[in-house]
């Protein structure tokens, strides 16, 4: 007999959470009676982690497609523009040591490749300079887009730097007023199971058993369905990304109209990196570092020191400090029979490019398309949500690690530790002997399911000082050509909207003041 | 510069003003403010448009007149050549200022921009008679002010409106004038036809009733003012090509 899949029930209301609801709930109608009837469970004393400021430009996507209203959001959760990452002392470490890894693609990176000029005759600047017109935006603190463009649209693709705890609340507040999603405050206690090792109900302290078609793992780190329950195993990639723990804390503006920075800065520290993401009313700033190669003491040295040029001694030194243990890894797999896990329920990594976030959109929207329309179907559909997600986790992985294999510091065996050839995985191996030879291009990345463009590896190798070989490289008159004009539209870009683009700081108040059009 | 001052029977009680509308004296550029009472009248001259206040983002009812930031093709040696001139323009060079009040609301007044070169004391129009009291023209200049203060807020309940039914759509033009230039002509909005075309009798009812449905069907009515306002660039192109 077919078990239509009527209903799904998510444990966990942290970020993943509420995007994992509002995406489903919104894509089948969980408020009409013929829709997919969506449930949230949340433990109200376990607190979701209250981290993750950082998103990627799918962000938009997102919320448009649970229907919210992008000024709203912006209003509710302390929200500001993210144009990308600057990368500061990863390169050497000495203090004008920085590169760009901005949002906007390379100028005509839809027609052709402008890496293989760049790197014979466009040296005087950096690549991301000659290429794109973002980085200057974040230099001189601008904005991505003008009050006038409409909600979502952008002037300078973006992304946004976002309160956690707030943008929880906010979800929450339009999945239960707007998107027909019930809500249950309670701890599930125990999970019981059909005949075919399906969840069948979640026992829980005061409401009884939840039924449901399909649960979905949104625990976080508890991993109560997937790992407690089924016992998949966690794949520890801490061999390849040695990060393990993390100090967090808020900084306040010491003027309220202090610019906001436009970008994520990532500061290269001894034995980690520092990240500074800019909110309307504080900053978010936390350092991640490797346990095997500093201590706490050092690490919280370093983090003072690195506030204090913009807030003081004794405001840096009164800060309370949030230390967060994390592992780098994730599960086996993701969907195992009638559980999918999403969020820190399915693994974790250092945050250096923002991509925790963007995994559980990416994981939420793939649910939503392919929810399984049966029990039936749902195995083939969650061998292919396995199959799609295990490789992008590997492609991250291979990213993250592109920031580090490059450097020149030696301050630190925790670099020195980072090129080692066995902590490398085979497949970034062989992209980088590859690179040696030609520029990366679209076809290093054929796969629907990549995650990041080729355009990103640009930016991080040559941000980083990569060299492609380029002496046996022989352009036509119509590349140089092509090479030439782009990058020259690109100065001109820059001086057009360095002269014409409002400050971060003076479009967020208008925000407030005004909001956005929706058209 | 301007330097607007509130208008007062003690301080103005020897000012003259020189007032023409159809004559131009201050810059007038591509567009201007305009509200839902006078549309019948500017159907019959102009395109009537929506845009977004560039410091605001908020949306606003235009008439249009030229292409280019600065271009008005109305204005030939300097003169309107239309028969009816908006009131927005019609009241300079007079404006409306707002008071601060005990209430905490703000009060309207009439200012005047003291610097304008129609303003002086020999010729043309006197705002007060010898009593202090207004005269007939100041009383003109006053009605129209207020008509535009209450219409402005005619003007954000219509847009409101407008924009809750999601009957603005962004309109783009793509003209080909004679000389071979091609322009888009961006940032201006309509009223959806489709849309409201296929508005449900009971709100089509309700917004008659609240005379949100003839400013809609005059805006695109006026949207046949399109092509002679490129007929009127052709002349102008063609005159100094
Ligand atoms: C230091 C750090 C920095 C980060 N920076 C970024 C970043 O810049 N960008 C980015 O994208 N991501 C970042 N992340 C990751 C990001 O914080 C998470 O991906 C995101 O917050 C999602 O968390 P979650 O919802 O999976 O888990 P949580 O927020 O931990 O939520 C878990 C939920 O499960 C519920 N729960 C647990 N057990 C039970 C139970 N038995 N019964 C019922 N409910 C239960 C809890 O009540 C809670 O609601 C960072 C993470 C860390 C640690």
């Amino acid at each position: 007999m077919i078990q239509p899949i009527r209903s799904v029930v998510i444990v966990g209301g942290g970020t993943a959470g509420w995007i994992t609801a509002g995406t489903v709930a919104a894509k089948h109608h969980a408020y009409s009676e013929h829709g997919i009837k969506v449930t949230l469970i949340e433990a109200p004393d376990i607190k979701p982690i209250g981290v993750g400021e950082g998103t990627w430009p799918t962000m938009r996507n997102t919320l448009r497609a649970m229907g919210l209203s992008e000024t709203e959001f912006i209003r509710e959760c302390n929200v500001g523009f993210k144009q990308g990452a600057k990368f500061a002392k990863w390169v050497d470490g000495s203090d004008d040591d920085f590169y760009y890894h901005p949002l906007v693609l390379p100028a005509g990176f839809l027609e052709g490749n402008l890496a293989p000029y760049w790197l014979l005759h466009g040296q005087g600047q950096s690549f991301s300079e000659a290429v794109c017109f973002q980085e200057a935006l974040c230099e001189h603190s601008l904005a991505p887009k003008l009050v006038t463009t409409p909600e979502y649209e952008a002037v300078a693709n973006y992304a946004y730097h976002l309160d956690a705890g707030r943008f929880s609340e906010f979800l929450k507040k339009h999945c239960l007023e707007k998107l027909g999603v019930t809500y249950i405050s309670d701890r599930v206690t125990k999970v019981n199971s059909a005949e075919n090792g399906d969840i069948a109900s979640l026992s829980t302290e005061q409401n009884g058993d939840l039924e449901g078609d399909l649960f979905v793992d949104c625990t976080g780190f508890h991993s109560l369905l997937l790992g407690k329950h089924y016992k998949v195993p966690f794949v520890d990639r801490s061999d390849v990304l040695f990060v393990d723990r993390a100090l967090a804390v808020h900084a306040p503006y010491l003027n309220e109209n202090d610019d906001i920075v436009s970008h994520t800065v990532s500061t290269g520290q001894e034995a980690g990196w520092i990240w500074d993401i800019g909110l309307q009313t504080r900053r978010g700033v936390g350092h991640v570092y490797s346990t095997r190669h500093t201590d706490r003491e050092r690490a919280e040295e370093a983090l003072m020191a690195y506030l204090e040029p913009t807030i003081g001694r004794s405001v840096a030194h009164n800060l309370s400090v949030r230390e967060i243990p994390i592992t780098s890894g994730h599960r086996a797999h993701f969907w195992q029979n009638n559980c999918v896990a999403i969020g820190l329920s399915s693994g974790f990594l250092e945050p250096l490019e923002a991509s925790a976030l963007v995994l559980v959109e990416l994981s939420a929207e793939m649910l939503a398309e392919q929810m399984p329309t049966c029990r039936q179907s749902m195995d083939i559909i969650a061998k292919r949500f396995n199959d799609t997600f295990r490789y992008r986790w590997d492609r991250i992985i291979d990213f993250l690690k592109l920031h580090y294999i490059l450097t020149r510091r030696t301050d630190n065996t925790f670099w020195t530790d980072n090129q080692d050839p066995d902590t490398i995985p085979d497949s970034l191996k062989e992209l980088m002997e590859l690179w040696r030879y030609q520029h990366p291009w679209d076809h290093d990345f054929t796969n629907r399911r990549e995650v990041f463009p080729a355009a990103s590896y640009q930016y991080v190798l040559y941000g980083m000082g990569f060299k492609t070989e380029s002496e046996h490289i022989r352009l036509t008159e119509e590349e140089i050509a092509f090479a030439q004009r782009n990058m020259y539209e690109n100065q001109q870009r820059i001086r057009q909207l360095v002269a014409n683009m409002p400050t971060h700081r003076e479009l967020v108040n208008k925000i407030k003041e005004y909001g956005f059009q929706k058209i | 510069m301007s330097k607007p001052v509130l208008v007062d029977s003690k301080t103005h009680q020897n000012v003259r003003v020189k007032y023409a509308p159809s004559v131009v004296v201050t810059p007038i550029g591509r567009n201007c403010p305009v509200i839902v009472q006078e549309f019948q009248h500017l159907a019959a001259e102009y395109p009537i448009m929506i845009t977004k206040n560039q410091s605001t983002g908020r949306f606003v009812c235009v008439a249009l007149f030229g292409f280019e930031e600065d271009e008005n093709l109305f204005i030939e040696n300097a003169r309107w050549q239309s028969s009816y001139v908006p009131l927005n323009i019609q009241r300079q060079p007079f404006l409306i200022g707002n008071k601060p009040t005990a209430s905490g609301k703000d009060e309207h007044v009439v200012l005047l921009d003291e610097d304008d070169e129609r303003v002086g004391t020999t010729e043309g129009e006197a705002l007060f008679n010898n009593r202090g009291f207004p005269t007939p023209f100041m009383d003109k200049i006053t009605s129209i002010l207020r008509a535009l203060q209450v219409g402005y807020e005619v003007n954000d309940k219509f847009i409101q409106r407008m924009l809750d039914l999601d009957l603005i759509s962004p309109a783009t033009f793509e003209i080909k004038f004679d000389n071979g230039e091609e322009r888009e002509i961006q940032g201006l909005y309509t009223i959806n036809q489709d849309r409201l075309r296929a508005l449900d009798s009971t709100v089509a009812a309700e917004l008659h009733g609240a005379g949100f449905l003839e400013p809609a069907y005059m805006m695109l009515a006026s949207l046949g003012q399109m092509q002679k306002l490129i007929d009127r660039k052709n002349r102008v192109l063609n005159a100094n090509g």
